[in-house]
């Protein structure tokens, strides 16, 4: 049924594809069959972009080669190409040909041509403009998986379409989209549940929110089925007919997903030895003496070929008979007499798009302006964040009850120990459990999570869904409920049961201090993260930790008369911890607190009034404000230095050559082992 | 002895009556004749299964869904097999019955040269390719050729006789002009390749490969399958499931299997497919692969017909491997068109038409490749091996071959209840020598873990330079032992909580492949980094203990090394514990919670009469605790003189009086050694317990 269906949709949208050509550029269209236009294939609603032509000249790539340092490989080798606009297109060739640094040179996605020349419409390519225009599907399927197919719709529409629509606009827009993907039934079905096919589709549909003219993707068929790919291709095929231009890259397409493509360009060894109708592909290589058995694909057989299964001889002539690229649509020499028009001319709606002329048409500039603000952006992937959250209920609860579990772990062993003369010591350790807990407790998680997180945000933030600077706010700040909430149960139960002054105010400075040395451990967490792996970035959290543990609580002990050098000093204000320490003993020693309680069982209270104790750690001369100031200043340093940091990774700028000489020496001679981020 | 002939290669080119088509094969597959001679002899072994059925429980309700139906079955040896379907049709759950990595929720039966499978033995004999290669990247082909070696061969093969074998595998495979190549810088194919001649070692008679194409390009495929064919041509019995082949790799099977709905729609010769869906009125379009059009009638693309099919061949009991076969089909078929009498000429016609010229594809792969040498021994037939033609030149499958199968044939080696060919001990030193040569390799993490115990060892040296004779500095030096604690707990247990969920997909693979124990496993991976940890430990203590100006007595010394290597070994355990208990994400959690316990009742927070009477028990469970203990004994007990007083009045000026403020008067250095001995022994206890706990489940 669903086969059927699908069939009859195709037919639908080519029958419609050849009266109307392209839905977008509907307002060309003859007012009395609009109505109908829209209804069919139209979305209603949203931007219209004018059809796009694609071509390339002369195209190079050369990276680096891994073994050899001195040496370069060529993946690209001056390749010419024309993708047309209602056309769907598929790169292949074997593995290494080239298809994939293709496919991400035209959509600049990472790569940095070399050389050669992109043309968008017969006019240089303004990059600024076509990221805006075209999308990029990734092979893997990165989706939150904690959100149903509707609401990450919804974000999406959000986040693309701003205020411009109202939001039963749109809905309609959202279910015009998943109707066309046949993704309606899944509309409250959590992404994780959701088969190869439907993911494929559904990162298609997110993508789809906007309208974009111009789809790449990237082996949208790896990993799915027999029937998940022709159901994938038959979509791309709908698209296409609708005005849009896709190009994907398909590893080993089957004779069925062959028929359904409208054009094809070959690739092998960084070089065109084909480009055109699929159909043409038996006459082609019977040129050159290779007969295609009637029972292979030729696809299969071409990419065969140019596997050199049937000898080397092959390649460069197929090459010269398309001109690496430049022959845009190889078909065979008309023979004398034959004036029969094929079917995919017709089905395909390209050859009655020829003749309208579309390079003229200019892009609105309206197309071009962001329609989400910063703030609306920042608000909708706050909310995601902690809709995220609350939905990981497993971790949460974990999260909570030991918090609980060691609150009172800690409160018991500190028990009464705040109004205690004699042990005034321990009170001390009290408040050095507070800095350790509020170290580890909040850094050690961030270690694991980001590295996994930012593939997520590699993908949206690359085809351009939001700033990474709203996303980046939206961060920070999806943290604060959940680690207040702790911090005032936490710290509670703690300052309770030890007994600490009942006074508001030395609660709510204690309090402050710990927060911000939570919040400025996470950052501290993020940064190292942003950086390095996940194996390496667990060791050095904790190492890293540890000179700040220690700096926090030197020369303590020595009394007011110990000389501490100026470097020493120095290296302790370096240290978050030594200012969250001096913080913690000001809320609770400093401001004129009342003498501590000496019980009668004790001759003598050295530490009864707070100054002697003061003295003797080393902590006359704190101020409360001034430790609250150090610490905030470190915790936008962290945070500042980890945005840029992840900025620095999701550019894709090129390292430096001495840099990446040193990782060369090192990698050679040390067996370090580089890590690719 | 069973070379193929050139002249018989010739009479047979002729015979095809297309030499244009033959001289072009015959660049695609060179007959060069390869042999494995020096590998461990195996039994031919053929598999039946009759009726399989297999549910699982669908989420939380109590129905559950049936994945296989009932089907039968037979896997010839000598032959390749492919088991092709749709998504979901049940393909590689079949497999994994059939290799019996599958043993739960089971009907029917599974049969071994015609007796029931004895599932210990089998595994002996077989192997298993998974689809994704798990190999470990910081070996070279030849290091991973010889832990292989060592491991599943037993020691009555000598040194030269393994590397003959080494040798032999790496030449027929292709891969020793890769021998020193990393692992890791292999390309796809080569390590597919790489995971075949890893469990060739053993010789299996019987080899399941799950997608062994997944992930490799036209080229690659081809070779793969092709190796496959030879593997199968030396009398071993090769299955695998496949999704998509090519026309050109679908010729190369000898037998398909194919499921659709978790039943049989086609068992038998590739050969035999297009005419036996033509029988069906099924016809094959032009340039259409026959592997892409069975498929897609099993997906219910041309209509539903499933049904005819799987009452067609009888849900697998039928194995169509001649026209004879489905002979009773065809007539069928024409009593009801006999209306239509010239249609159903012309039909077969095309038919038979199409049918020859696909078998003379066959035929010459079949031909050439059967030239092969048989090294899987069969005795007393070895005549009947040979391979006849007739006048079609089809190339004649000895169908008698099965009768020459029987439990008989098995060695006594394979029955006998051992498990592992080589002992604990021997697996043991294998795994842990492959360890090492890791640590040695990765040198990153090597790298940062010497850094980081140098650094805050001479950073520790800085801040508490001198400290340790100095009496009005007690409480900083009290400090100092206790960062000891918290710096060796923190490096050395972070690292281990990765260690095994890392390591699993090897782990699982080796293991199911009866290449070592569980238990030789998790020595070997609890032994390799004790003398790294040591090294690192032994510096970073001999860093602070000079610059700190600790007491200048060897046996002081020795005791506070003592207590600060013991530590890092047991929080090395706890690590281990976490990652073998814990999937990453909360064991990144719970790990430095569960910690700061053991940190708060270590002593040096609290002491211990401070400490409420009801919490003195978690001191005794806190290993810090014995380590505290430990290096301050080593510091300030067993008589040491009074430290030096550089001001008016040193409070704990006197040893004694610091051991009073911390309760430790009565305490006992070897007391706190035991404990943390026996802390030690009962986590690496835990952690193996709860690895072998994790590895049943995920199975």
């Amino acid at each position: 049924m669903e086969t059927a269906s699908s069939v009859k949709g195709s037919t639908t949208s080519q029958i419609s594809s050849l009266q109307y050509s392209s839905d977008i550029n509907a307002d060309s269209l003859e007012p009395d069959q609009s109505e109908d236009f829209q209804t069919v294939l139209g979305l209603k609603y949203l931007p219209s972009w004018p059809a796009v032509n694609l071509q390339f000249s002369e195209l190079c790539y050369v990276v680096p080669d891994q073994t050899n340092a001195s040496k370069t490989k060529t993946i690209l080798r001056r390749v010419n190409g024309m993708f047309h606009s209602h056309e769907l297109t598929a790169i292949i060739g074997p593995s290494g040909a080239g298809k994939t640094t293709l496919l991400n040179l035209l959509a600049g996605f990472g790569a940095v041509c070399e050389s050669g020349e992109i043309l968008v419409n017969n006019s240089p390519r303004d990059m600024r403009v076509f990221r805006k225009m075209s999308r990029y599907i990734m092979q893997t399927d990165v989706l939150d998986s904690q959100f149903t197919v509707l609401e990450m719709m919804i974000l999406a529409a959000n986040l693309k379409l701003g205020k411009e629509l109202n939001l039963k606009q749109k809905l309609e827009v959202i279910d015009e989209i998943l109707g066309m993907l046949r993704l309606k039934d899944t509309l409250n079905t959590m992404a994780q549940k959701l088969s190869g096919g439907e993911r494929k589709r559904l990162c298609i549909a997110l993508e789809l929110v906007n309208n974009p003219p111009v789809i790449f993707l990237d082996e949208p068929t790896t990993g799915l089925d027999d029937l998940s790919s022709s159901q994938c291709i038959a979509l791309l095929k709908v698209l296409a007919a609708g005005g849009r231009t896709v190009i994907c890259s398909i590893h080993t397409p089957s004779a069925k997903i062959f028929e359904m493509l409208d054009a094809v360009y070959v690739l092998a060894e960084g070089q065109c030895v084909y480009q055109g109708k699929g159909s043409n592909i038996v006459p082609f290589l019977k040129n050159f003496g290779l007969c295609c058995p009637i029972t292979y694909n030729p696809a299969d057989f071409i990419i065969e070929v140019a596997c050199l299964e049937y000898g080397g001889s092959y390649h460069e002539p197929m090459v010269e008979a398309v001109g690496n690229g430049k022959v845009a649509r190889w078909s065979p020499p008309a023979v004398e007499g034959e004036t029969t028009t094929t079917k995919t001319d017709t089905t395909s709606g390209a050859s009655s798009f020829y003749e309208r002329d579309q390079f003229d048409e200019e892009i609105s500039p309206k197309l071009l302006e962001a329609k989400c603000s910063w703030w609306l952006q920042y608000k909708l992937l706050l909310v995601r964040m902690l809709i995220q959250m609350w939905r990981d209920k497993s971790y949460i609860k974990l999260k909570f009850y030991m918090n609980i579990v060691l609150a009172l772990l800690v409160g018991s062993l500190y028990f009464g120990m705040g109004t205690s003369a004699s042990k005034a010591l321990f009170n001390f350790g009290f408040m050095f459990t507070i800095v350790i807990a509020y170290l580890y407790l909040p850094m050690m998680p961030v270690l694991l999570y980001f590295p996994t997180e930012i593939n997520l945000l590699k993908r949206e933030y690359n085809n351009q869904w939001y700033r990474l600077s709203s996303y980046y706010a939206a961060m920070v700040t999806s943290k604060l409920p959940s680690m207040f909430i702790l911090a005032v149960i936490y710290l509670s139960i703690v300052y309770l049961m030890s007994s600490q002054p009942l006074e508001w105010f030395r609660f709510a400075m204690l309090f402050t201090i710990a927060f911000v040395t939570a919040l400025t451990s996470d950052s501290f967490g993020l940064l190292i993260s942003s950086r390095l792996s996940l194996v390496n970035a667990m060791f050095m959290g904790p190492v890293l930790a540890v000179p700040l543990i220690l700096l926090s609580i030197y020369g303590i002990g020595y009394g007011g008369g110990t000389y501490i050098s100026p470097l020493m000093r120095f290296l302790m204000h370096l240290s978050y911890l030594r200012h969250s320490m001096e913080g913690l003993v000001a809320s609770l020693y400093d401001y004129g607190r009342a003498d501590t309680i000496c019980e009668d069982t004790e001759i003598f209270c050295s530490f009864k009034k707070s100054k002697v104790l003061l003295a003797f750690l080393g902590f006359e001369n704190m101020h409360y404000l001034w430790s609250l100031s150090c610490l905030m200043s470190f915790y936008l340093l962290f945070t500042v230095a980890a945005y840029f940091m992840i900025r620095l990774r999701l550019k894709h700028s090129e390292v430096s050559p001495i840099f990446a000489y040193v990782i060369q020496l090192l990698t050679k001679y040390f067996n370090f082992t580089s890590y690719n981020y | 002895m069973n070379q193929y002939s050139w002249k018989q290669f010739l009479e047979n080119n002729n015979l095809l009556g297309t030499a244009g088509a033959g001289q072009l094969k015959a660049q695609i597959v060179p007959a060069q004749p390869k042999t494995l001679q020096h590998l461990p002899k195996r039994p031919a072994v053929d598999l039946a299964f009759h009726n399989l059925t297999y549910r699982v429980k669908e989420g939380n309700r109590s129905n559950a869904k049936t994945i296989l139906k009932g089907v039968s079955g037979r896997l010839r040896s000598g032959e390749l097999t492919a088991i092709m379907g749709p998504s979901g049709a049940g393909k590689s759950t079949l497999l994994n019955i059939l290799s019996g990595y599958k043993t739960s929720s089971i009907e029917g039966s599974v049969t071994m040269n015609g007796a029931e499978r004895n599932l210990s033995a089998f595994r002996k004999l077989s192997a298993y390719i998974m689809q994704d290669n798990q190999l470990h990247g910081n070996l070279t082909v030849q290091e991973a050729m010889t832990v292989a070696t060592n491991l599943k061969l037993s020691k009555k093969f000598s040194k030269p006789e393994k590397h003959s074998m080494i040798d032999d595998i790496l030449l027929t495979l292709s891969l020793s002009e890769h021998r020193y190549t990393m692992t890791r810088n292999l390309s796809g194919g080569q390590k597919k390749r790489l995971s075949i001649a890893l469990e060739l070692v053993s010789n299996p008679p019987i080899m399941f490969f799950d997608e062994p194409t997944s992930g490799l390009d036209s080229s690659t495929c081809f070779q793969c399958i092709h190796l496959l064919k030879m593997l199968a041509a030396g009398g071993r019995t090769v299955i695998c499931t496949i999704h998509q082949p090519s026309a050109r790799l679908f010729e190369m099977f000898d037998q398909l299997y194919t499921l659709a709905d978790g039943q049989c729609v086609y068992q038998g010769s590739t050969k035999q497919l297009v005419p036996f869906l033509s029988t069906l009125n099924l016809e094959c379009p032009s340039y259409h692969n026959p592997a892409s059009y069975v498929i897609e009638v099993s997906c219910g693309e041309h209509g539903d017909h499933t049904r005819k099919l799987v009452d067609a061949i009888d849900n697998g009991k039928r194995d169509v491997r001649s026209s004879a076969d489905y002979a009773g089909l065809k007539a069928r078929n024409d009593l009801v068109k006999v209306q239509n009498l010239k249609a159903i000429l012309d039909k077969n016609d095309a038919s038979s038409v199409s049918g020859r010229k696909y078998e003379d594809n066959l035929t010459l792969n079949n031909g050439l490749l059967n030239g092969m040498v048989n090294d899987i021994v069969k005795e007393g037939n070895v005549s009947s091996a040979l391979v006849t033609t007739n006048e079609r030149g089809d190339a004649m499958i000895d169908v008698e071959k099965s009768v020459n199968c029987t439990t008989a044939l098995l060695t006594e080696e394979i029955t006998s209840p051992e498990r592992y060919p080589t002992s604990q001990f021997h697996q043991f030193w294998v795994v842990l020598k492959r360890t090492l040569l890791f640590s040695y390799r990765d040198w990153t993490l090597m790298y940062l873990r010497l850094f980081a115990h140098l650094l805050v060892g001479f950073l520790i040296g800085a801040l508490y330079y001198d400290i340790g004779n100095d009496g009005a500095k007690v409480l900083s030096n009290l400090g100092f032992l206790f960062f000891n604690m918290l710096f060796l707990m923190y490096t050395s247990m972070t690292i281990t909580i990765l260690s095994f969920p890392l390591e699993m997909p090897v782990l699982l693979k080796e293991n199911f492949n009866r290449w070592y124990s569980l238990k030789s496993y998790y020595l070997a991976i609890s032994v390799a980094d004790l003398p790294f940890q040591a090294i690192f430990c032994v510096i970073y203590v001999s860093i602070v203990y000079y610059f700190t100006s600790q007491p200048w007595e060897l046996f002081r010394f020795s005791m506070f090394l003592s207590a600060c290597l013991l530590i890092s070994f047991v929080a090395q355990s706890v690590g281990l514990v976490v990652g073998a208990a814990m999937n990453v994400q909360n064991g990144v959690f719970l790990a430095p919670v569960m910690s700061v316990p053991f940190l708060l009742f270590s002593g040096f927070f609290v002491s211990f009469d401070a400490i409420p009477v009801y919490l003195r028990w978690i001191t005794y469970l806190s290993y810090i605790r014995y380590g505290f203990e430990g290096t301050a004994l080593a510091t300030y007990g067993y008589g040491r003189e009074k430290l030096r007083c550089f001001q008016t009045y040193c409070h704990f000026k006197s040893p004694i009086t610091t051991l009073e403020e911390l309760d430790m008067v009565n305490a006992n250095f070897t007391l706190d050694i035991v404990a943390l001995i026996v802390i030690f022994v009962v986590l690496r206890i835990s952690a193996y317990l709860f690895l072998r706990w994790k590895l049943k489940t995920v199975r």
